[in-house]
């Protein structure tokens, strides 16, 4: 366990003694070990025996130990997060039942900490209103831009409760403009949109997201049979924006594009059925470059229904050959490194060449963000 | 074709469906379908009709805490549920409910390590779990699969996103998990990443995997016995579009395939005959697959299933359409022996009990139907709410759940097991 959590939970449990309640049970060696033991699932170096034991042995914890084994969650992988949580979930409900008493201040003062890991907290959180409901009501009016996104997204929600609510439009407005700006989640943010149009407020819906809107294209190229997925074109070998290639039917060459759709339900759309002719078994390519000022850790984010891969200073970070099997916002993610000086994004997208009318999309939408899902866009783009 | 039917219906005695009998109770119902995924009770005496509106026959409603169209399980008198929902629908639940009383006993809830991608109208959690009568085995739509005993203590779990990179559609998968002797068979088909693989009971530990069409499947795989090596052995039958085939559950060595353009949404069932929805419903006698280019003994047309799944009962098959038409046919020849519109759209397996059938389409409406009798329709309900995922029998109960919640329907006064 990081020194941190350590420090943290000691300092908790004198908290936890000098308020009169009686010392909780002092963490054994072998509890501390079978932690430890579970933090390291996923990582290849535990056996499932071993798992099994230390889990187990954790589960049988008492209920002053649950922050202790929410604070292990710190920097491990998803598969002991959930171990950890199955341990914390099976103490809870056993001490509940049992003595219908979990450390409620404890367990407070561990959801407010933003240093805890986000979903530990949310599982303290959890566990707390089970306890004290009226905590709920308390705790989430200042956890609006909470870096945990659950979190963040039931005090949004109690936000919008709050504008529906408010008495006029001037504190409806400041409530829904506050949740906009905070808002990770979609549903959310059309809301929040819609409700603010009817307020006659409109948004940067564009810089909100940070889709990238401009982009230089070429195309098409051939797809006959989905062979020109993996089939390396000119475009993955150098780009030149000045050259012209045999593309499926004819030369193609490189051209400027900008979604011009404002509207929340196309907003940063890029759909080459209409930039270029509608066809089938075809593919094209897509580009951005720009400048950063500094080395940026990003993520990029697109749905399409159509086979993509994506590069970035040409690395390869995505490869999808899925066709018209749901397109959905945020479909794809990947983390990217923007260093400092030129960088290029390049999208690869193909139609395959089935013929049902809801085969017909050939299109995507991407965007730049923050490691929450926050616009990141636009990143001082060249000329 | 008569001598191919006698001999298939001898067979039959010798390649029984398998009713997963492990460690369970005659009056569990430990997976999707059931025992032996026939949906069928034998001899379960539940109501012919109730009220949700006035109560009758209701002997208890559970809240649930998430979506859900995976079909509630019942073991050693407990009923387990899958649910899922929060933000990006990435939380996962499983959830024990006494069967008695309906007071929930456990709740155990996981983050979803792959994709939680679904359409609108399903969940995350879509297969239904299944058990071998002493673990609950819950597979998700984020290709998470997490093994409890019956008192909730975790025994493992596997992200197979994680070992099969790209696995699983952003449509849903809805495949449920089979339990074939120590191994939990898990079909998991799209374009991105298609297999099949079998993980131990015990550890959680892959023992093997192949490799499938790379086309989106939803149907569910079923276990039958079959002679091997002179043995009787465990046999997954897997259905996909291009075809149905059979793995040794133990090793994944491949027995037979027969290639067809089958259903991917529905599934294949098996008594006596295996019936496979392709291009309407066609029965299959699989001693005689790789043998004689007669293995299909019939093929109907008319009785292609909708959205739900074929079941056999009593020498028959029963199908509903995409239009809400139940239609029953003769097993041994396909033959049409009735149609009764019951209307709607049904997503749910319908169950049968003696000579009842309890169907339920997705705007929640319920149709006890009496099959000696051409399809009469016995009783109707309304459920106030959709129904996507198919019923469970046990304890004289039937098992009933929505996103929101779990019915239990049994005759009042009824002296509970």
């Amino acid at each position: 366990m990081p020194m941190r959590q350590f420090i943290q939970s000691m300092t908790v449990l004198a908290a936890w003694t000098m308020v009169g309640h009686t010392c909780p049970t002092v963490a054994s060696e072998q509890f501390d070990a079978a932690l430890q033991s579970l933090r390291r699932v996923g990582a290849g170096t535990v056996s499932q025996s071993e798992i099994q034991h230390a889990w187990n042995i954790v589960a049988q914890g008492k209920a002053d130990q649950i922050t202790t084994i929410l604070a292990a969650m710190d920097d491990i992988g998803p598969l002991a997060e959930n171990w950890l949580r199955a341990a914390v979930d099976t103490i809870a409900e056993r001490e509940l039942r049992n003595s219908k008493r979990l450390p409620k201040e404890e367990l407070r003062q561990f959801v407010i900490d933003l240093s805890n890991p986000s979903r530990a907290r949310r599982t303290a959180f959890e566990w707390l209103i089970q306890i004290d409901p009226a905590a709920r009501d308390r705790l989430l009016p200042k956890m609006v831009e909470d870096s945990s996104l659950e979190l963040r997204h039931d005090a949004i929600a109690q936000l919008i409760v709050e504008a529906e609510k408010a008495a006029n439009d001037d504190l409806k407005r400041a409530h829904y403009r506050r949740s906009f700006t905070a808002a990770r989640d979609l549903t959310q943010t059309v809301q929040c949109v819609k409700s603010l149009e009817k307020l006659g407020d409109s948004q940067d819906l564009e810089k909100h997201f940070g889709y990238v809107t401009e982009w230089t294209m070429i195309g098409p190229f051939d797809n006959t049979q989905g062979a020109g997925f993996d089939k390396i074109f000119p475009p993955e070998h150098k780009l030149d924006f000045a050259k012209q290639y045999q593309g499926k039917h004819d030369l193609v060459r490189w051209q400027s594009y900008r979604s011009e759709f404002q509207r929340l339900e196309k907003i940063g759309l890029v759909d080459l059925n209409e930039i270029l002719i509608e066809a089938k078994g075809v593919t094209a390519y897509l580009a951005v470059t720009f400048n950063s000022a500094k080395k940026q850790k990003v993520q990029c984010r697109y749905e399409t229904v159509n086979a993509t891969k994506l590069w970035i200073n040409g690395e390869l970070l995505i490869r999808k050959n899925i066709y018209h099997m749901g397109g959905e916002f945020d479909q794809y993610i990947s983390p990217a490194t923007f260093l400092p000086g030129k960088n290029t994004i390049l999208l690869k997208i193909c139609q395959n060449e089935q013929t049902e009318s809801w085969a017909r999309p050939w299109n995507f939408r991407f965007r730049i963000t923050d490691v929450l899902g926050g616009g990141h866009w636009p990143i001082a783009v060249s000329p | 074709m008569h001598s191919l039917i006698v001999k298939s219906l001898t067979l039959g005695l010798v390649a029984s469906i398998l009713a997963n009998s492990i460690n369970a109770h005659a009056s569990d119902w430990p997976m999707f379908r059931g025992p032996g995924a026939r949906s069928v009770a034998e001899s379960a005496n539940l109501p012919l009709e109730w009220s949700i509106a006035d109560d009758q026959n209701i002997a208890w409603r559970a809240d649930l805490p998430g979506r859900g169209v995976s079909s509630p399980i019942v073991v050693s008198g407990r009923v387990f549920v899958t649910c899922s929902d929060g933000l990006n629908r990435s939380r996962l639940h499983v959830v024990a409910i006494d069967a008695e009383s309906g007071e929930r006993i456990w709740h155990r809830q996981f983050w979803a390590t792959g994709r939680t991608f679904c359409n609108g109208t399903s969940a995350v959690a879509a297969p239904t779990p299944a058990s071998d009568g002493s673990r609950i085995f819950a597979y998700f739509s984020s290709s998470d699969v997490v093994a409890l005993d019956l008192d909730g203590n975790l025994l493992w779990i596997r992200g197979l996103s994680i070992d099969f990179p790209g696995a699983g559609n952003d449509i849903g998968l809805s495949s449920s998990p089979v339990v074939a002797g120590d191994v939990v068979v898990i079909q998991s088909e799209a374009q991105g990443n298609s297999f099949v693989t079998a993980i131990d009971i015990h550890n959680g530990a892959t023992r093997w995997d192949r490799e499938r069409p790379q086309q989106s499947v939803w149907s569910s795989p079923i276990v039958i016995t079959q002679n091997h090596g002179g043995k009787q052995a465990d046999a997954v039958v897997l259905q996909s579009g291009k075809g149905v085939s059979a793995l040794l559950a133990g090793t994944g060595e491949l027995l037979w395939e027969y290639p067809m353009a089958c259903s991917t949404s529905t599934s294949p069932v098996f008594d006596r005959l295996l019936c496979v929805p392709a291009g309407g419903l066609r029965a299959l006698d699989v001693s005689e697959i790789g043998n004689s280019s007669e293995a299909v003994i019939w093929a109907e047309t008319k009785l292609g299933p909708g959205y739900s799944s074929p079941l056999i009962a009593n020498g028959q098959v029963f199908v509903i359409s995409g239009a809400g038409v139940l239609t029953c046919g003769a097993l041994e020849s396909g033959k049409i022996l009735w149609r009764r519109r019951l209307g709607g759209r049904f997503w749910a397996t319908p169950v049968i009990s003696g000579n009842y059938l309890y169907c339920m389409n997705s705007e929640g409406k319920s149709f006890v139907v009496q099959i000696d009798e051409k399809g009469r329709i016995v009783s109707e309900d309304e459920f106030g709410e959709d129904i996507l995922a198919s019923p469970a029998i046990a304890n004289d109960a039937l098992f009933v759940r929505s996103h929101k919640h779990l019915w239990k329907i049994a005759r009042e006064g009824a002296e509970r097991n």
